[in-house]
């Protein structure tokens, strides 16, 4: 994304948005998130909590609602370009969401960036790279409120030289099918916002548990997750071209950074690389648990 | 695999790893990563792989590796041959068909309209589909076959045959003529589609074609005509012109824009000159004869529809008011007219010009046609 020029920037900042701005620090993606709903932005500023930074931001990412001939558009930009328009709140603090994190994948050059959750214990971190639907984000949080540390639920961020595991301690976003598991971790969104919120089930890791947020962590474990309704636990370890195949098909920007393949390959060389299929939580959770025992006693 | 990727009785190098293309061998095994996916080789095909250099010839190889694995030379030959092959048509190592040659120009192909839709899919092909270069894009138009012939004829310059969509893909344009009818109702309506959206609509065969070809000439390179694309809909009224929010029901706004006492303007985007502050209103950049187009409207048979005053003449007007869907003001003007990230008219420079014209122009707080009508009765006095 360009930065912005400074009149259209002074013209944004310029405009009449309601409630809170809430600057945070996606990874590698530095914006300001601005709506002209009070309740909304008041909401995206408990919501982005841990990620939030002092300072300016170099985007900004907004939803507007604008005036049109048979009612109103809600409008979604990033620095000013467009992004969306749509009729339904629901429809544009989705996209919202997506673009912010969309972009903290794109803006983050660097790291090796997985397509995975991931969690800690005494600084070790245990990776979850899966496809959407596989329960990543489930297993993450299962495993926060069980005393691990929160790194992501999305975004694997691997700091080449250092090693470690950079936090994107954005919100978990758990499927229906996860909120029926962890009801309790779900919590009540204001009837303000609910037009907006819609069926997303948000929820904020220190909601999970308080002081949940990890700080870098070293990789020490990679499991891929999969969750298929009822199946007894099974967990394999991969073989070393498996386990690249694996990791590698869930690698963002494999084409765009050179070497990112290698990383992968150096990766699996380190660590142990298991294929988890699960139906319980509470198996998969207990399995993961088992494994870093077996890393990291 | 085909002719020209057939390695039999080549004594060259085999093929070099494609450009992009990215590997690692962990375990005896090649993983590959190209154009986004990742394939995984087979322990032989890895073999294989690795001496995919551009210097090894498949002669050498089959004779390495049937010594190797003791099996018959032949054998081995055939199978290497077809894992090459196979690794050619992956696109994970050159092919030997030309490439385009160097400083060959390149053109985008417009397919997929915004606001393509299942009944696209399944409606029944355009008669004719012709293909036309505007700037550095080739534009499918779907017609019948006489308006086909017709518009051919009159963008000449820019005809580059019948359809070129792959893949059955619909033509990014459509126009509908329809036939006359003994009925006492309305005359049918003429149709401009645009995936599935009717962007322009008339009794008049003429407004429509114009309106194509306004259309046609926004697939076009505007920066090198001077011209930015911006997100409006534009009133004339009194040589001068108003812009605004463009309207979610175009049909109802083209009404209200008429008891204003505006005329509206049949094209996707304000094309402005930044220079002059001026809206250009027509097909810029095309090279068109309009002779043709005027004979097709004449054999519809409907001149004797009286001409709508609905649809601004083409010329230029200079900008007299930016209308804003939300408070006044540059981040209004913004807000209401803020550029689209992506599509045709990305990063066309519409985000400064806005920026200029905020400054340059008045702005008022007006979404529809009488609020533009009440503000240029403001600014008059």
């Amino acid at each position: 994304v360009p930065e912005l020029a400074s009149a259209p920037r002074a013209a944004l900042d310029a405009y009449d948005w309601a409630g809170p701005s809430t600057h945070a620090r996606l990874v590698g993606f530095d914006v300001e998130l601005r709506t002209t709903d009070r309740a909304l932005s008041e909401y995206l500023h408990e919501l982005y909590a841990p990620t939030r930074v002092d300072g300016r931001a170099a985007h900004v990412l907004s939803l507007a609602t604008l005036e049109v001939d048979d009612g109103v558009d809600h409008v979604v930009d990033l620095d000013g370009r467009r992004v969306l328009t749509t009729p339904a709140p629901s429809v544009a603090f989705a996209q919202l969401l997506y673009e912010a994190n969309r972009q903290a994948i794109d803006e983050t050059r660097g790291p090796l960036l997985l397509h995975a959750s991931a969690a800690s214990r005494d600084g070790l971190a245990v990776l979850f790279p899966a496809p959407m639907g596989a329960g990543k984000s489930t297993l993450v949080a299962a495993l926060v409120e069980h005393g691990l540390a929160y790194l992501t639920d999305e975004l694997v961020a691997i700091d080449r030289s250092s090693g470690l595991v950079l936090p994107y301690p954005k919100f978990v976003s758990l499927a229906p099918v996860a909120s029926g598991v962890l009801p309790r971790l779900v919590p009540a969104v204001p009837e303000p916002v609910r037009r907006f919120v819609g069926d997303h089930r948000l929820v904020p890791p220190e909601t999970v548990r308080p002081g949940a947020v990890s700080g870098p962590a070293e990789p020490r474990l990679i499991v891929t997750p999969r969750y298929e309704r009822d199946a007894p636990l099974r967990l394999e370890r991969l073989d070393p071209a498996e386990a690249v195949v694996a990791i590698a098909e869930q690698t963002y920007h494999l084409a765009r950074d050179p070497g990112s393949l290698e990383a992968v390959a150096g990766l699996v060389e380190r660590l142990p690389t298991y294929r988890m299929v699960a139906g319980r939580l509470d198996d998969a959770r207990d399995a993961v648990l088992g494994l870093l025992d077996e890393v990291s006693p | 695999v085909t002719e020209s990727t057939s390695l039999a009785g080549v004594r060259d190098a085999l093929p070099g790893v494609a450009d992009g293309v990215e590997s690692v061998v962990v375990g005896g095994e090649a993983v590959v990563h190209s154009a986004g996916r990742i394939h995984h080789l087979s322990a032989i095909a890895t073999t294989v792989w690795e001496c995919c250099d551009g210097q090894v010839t498949l002669d050498e190889l089959a004779a390495e590796l049937a010594v190797a694995f003791s099996a018959d030379p032949v054998r081995v030959r055939a199978d290497v041959e077809a894992a090459v092959a196979e690794l050619v048509e992956q696109g994970l190592l050159r092919s030997r068909e030309p490439g385009p040659p160097a400083g060959a120009a390149t053109f985008e192909l417009l397919v997929d309209p915004p606001g393509s839709c299942a009944s696209c899919d399944t409606a029944p092909p355009w008669p004719d589909v012709g293909s036309f270069v505007v700037g550095r894009r080739v534009v499918g138009v779907g017609t019948s076959r006489d308006l086909g012939a017709a518009l051919r004829e009159a963008l000449l310059p820019h005809s580059v045959g019948g359809d070129l969509a792959p893949n059955g893909e619909r033509p990014y344009f459509g126009v509908t003529v329809a036939e006359p009818t003994d009925d006492r109702g309305p005359r049918p309506l003429h149709l401009l589609h645009r995936g599935a959206d009717v962007v322009v609509r008339s009794r008049r065969v003429d407004r429509v074609l114009r309106g194509l070809l306004a259309h046609l000439a926004t697939c076009g390179d505007l920066p090198a005509m001077g011209l930015v694309p911006v997100e409006a809909a534009v009133l004339v009224r009194d040589g001068r012109a108003a812009l605004v929010r463009r309207p979610s029901r175009p049909v109802a706004f083209e009404r209200r824009a008429a008891r204003a006492g505006f005329r509206v303007v049949d094209a996707p985007v304000a094309l402005v000159d930044p220079e002059s502050g001026e809206v250009v209103v027509g097909a810029p950049g095309l090279d068109v004869d309009v002779d043709p187009l005027t004979r097709f409207a004449d054999r519809r048979g409907d001149a004797d529809v009286p001409a709508e005053p609905v649809a601004a003449p083409w010329g230029r007007y200079r900008i007299a008011l930016l209308g804003t869907a939300t408070q006044p003001g540059p981040s209004g003007v913004l807000m209401t007219f803020a550029p689209a990230r992506d599509g045709l008219w990305a990063d066309d420079g519409a985000l400064d010009l806005l920026a200029e014209l905020a400054s340059a122009v008045p702005v008022r707080r007006a979404v529809a046609p009488h609020d533009v009508a009440a503000a240029w009765t403001d600014l008059r006095s």
